[in-house]
């Protein structure tokens, strides 16, 4: 998970085009509130799953940003999932994980998609 | 009073009487009532009077139940009244007369008063055997409650089990659909379809987008939790209701009727809003300002002819 996630942010991809492993890690983080280290190729449990380590969960929030930040208008939806999700995953990055001005940052993003939304 | 083939099978709160009190301004009268008296506290676990006489341990779930599901919309009725009030001026251009169909949901409101026939049948969840039995053969049943109906009951032979969306399916699935529905198409929509073991994935009877929401309530993020309860315990049931009583009730609700299928590809399935998104979502709902709102279309859009997203 981590490497995927690493690369992710690393390359950039258009989220459109990886959209199954966006939906798969909302869902994951969502709907079971927790991420493993890995997964099946079908994104199934590992038999002794092992949860996400504390210092990957930042590339988790940046890779779900990169899903939010997509301005697409044809599929807001999308874009604004992405970001509840990330919101959700900010949350969960423990203080030992990221500095204080790294996760400032993240906070910032996050509030500027927030605002962008605005009424 | 109009016949209607229709069981509600009523989950106790503002949804169930909502759907109710649409119903008889409709002038129809569902076949069926069966009230769900559940004996577990939802919030404890605990199963309530074990072992007590039924004449006495069922009018106590019952009262326990009413008690705790309706809890928000007295209190806002109590000690908010000007709110509610602010509410029902809002979705009048919608509803009609809204402060009284509120004052009906919750003066002297008698499931009995609103079906041919009413029973409760207490029970510990969708898997109780003891539900099954009452519900078998039912026809068409609405359901009133939320969450996640597992397949056996679903199943259930001769039953089909329909339900309102807060949502304009296939478009917006899943969770918080009202306040989604306002952050991705900028309008609440509703969706009536019959039940399938996926999440808002069976054959759509009809989908439709509703006005904007404007309600005069100003939306500060330290009341955030109080308007989320506000809009559940008001708004999202009496649209609901709406939608379900003059879209779908007046033509029919059996097998008969024409439904649209889904495919999973569409759309997107959305899970409970974080707070901070959630308020955005508010703020949009709650202007704190007088604003007019649109008239309602009068024609229903028939399934399979609802509106896709702007390409």
């Amino acid at each position: 998970m981590a490497s995927l996630l690493e690369d992710l942010v690393a390359r950039r991809p258009d989220p459109e085009s990886h959209r199954e492993v966006y939906e798969q890690l909302c869902r994951k983080l969502e709907v079971f509130g927790r991420i493993d280290r890995e997964y099946t190729t079908s994104w199934r449990r590992r038999r002794s799953p092992e949860p996400l380590a504390d210092q990957a969960w930042p590339l988790l929030v940046e890779a779900l940003l990169l899903g939010a930040e997509k301005r697409d208008e044809s599929n807001p939806g999308f874009r604004l999932k992405c970001l509840n999700a990330a919101c959700k995953a900010l949350d969960r990055v423990s203080t030992d994980a990221l500095e204080a001005p790294a996760r400032s940052a993240l906070e910032s993003r996050v509030n500027y998609l927030l605002d962008c939304e605005g009424p | 009073m109009k016949p209607l083939d229709l069981t509600v099978l009523v989950h106790e709160g503002p949804q169930a009487r909502a759907y109710l009190v649409g119903l008889r301004r409709q002038g129809l009268r569902p076949r069926r009532i069966v009230l769900l008296v559940r004996e577990r506290h939802r919030g404890t676990g605990k199963v309530w009077a074990r072992g007590w006489p039924q004449w006495l341990r069922r009018p106590l779930l019952e009262r326990l139940q009413d008690s705790a599901e309706n809890y928000w919309p007295r209190t806002f009725l109590r000690q908010h009244s000007s709110e509610v009030a602010q509410v029902c001026t809002a979705l009048d251009p919608v509803v009609g007369r809204t402060r009284e169909f509120v004052e009906e949901m919750y003066s002297g409101f008698r499931y009995r008063d609103y079906g041919a026939s009413f029973e409760r049948v207490i029970c510990d969840g969708w898997r109780d055997e003891r539900l099954h039995e009452v519900m078998r053969e039912s026809g068409p049943v609405l359901f009133t409650g939320g969450g996640i109906v597992p397949r056996e009951f679903l199943e259930l032979p001769g039953v089909t089990v329909l339900h309102v969306h807060p949502g304009n399916l296939p478009h917006v699935r899943g969770a918080d659909g009202l306040l989604w529905s306002t952050l991705v198409r900028g309008r609440p929509g509703f969706s009536c379809f019959r039940m399938e073991p996926g999440i808002d994935t069976g054959p759509i009877l009809c989908a439709e987008d509703y006005p904007p929401l404007q309600i005069p309530i100003v939306a500060s993020s330290d009341q955030s939790d109080r308007l989320y309860q506000l809009l559940f315990s008001f708004v999202d049931p009496l649209l609901r209701a709406h939608f379900f009583t003059t879209r779908i009730a007046p033509g029919g609700v059996g097998e008969e009727r024409e439904a649209q299928l889904q495919s999973e590809d569409d759309g997107v399935t959305f899970h409970f809003l974080h707070p901070r998104l959630r308020n955005v979502a508010l703020a949009r709902i709650f202007t704190g300002a007088d604003s007019e709102a649109e008239t309602l279309p009068t024609a229903p859009v028939v399934a399979g002819s609802f509106e896709r997203p702007v390409a």
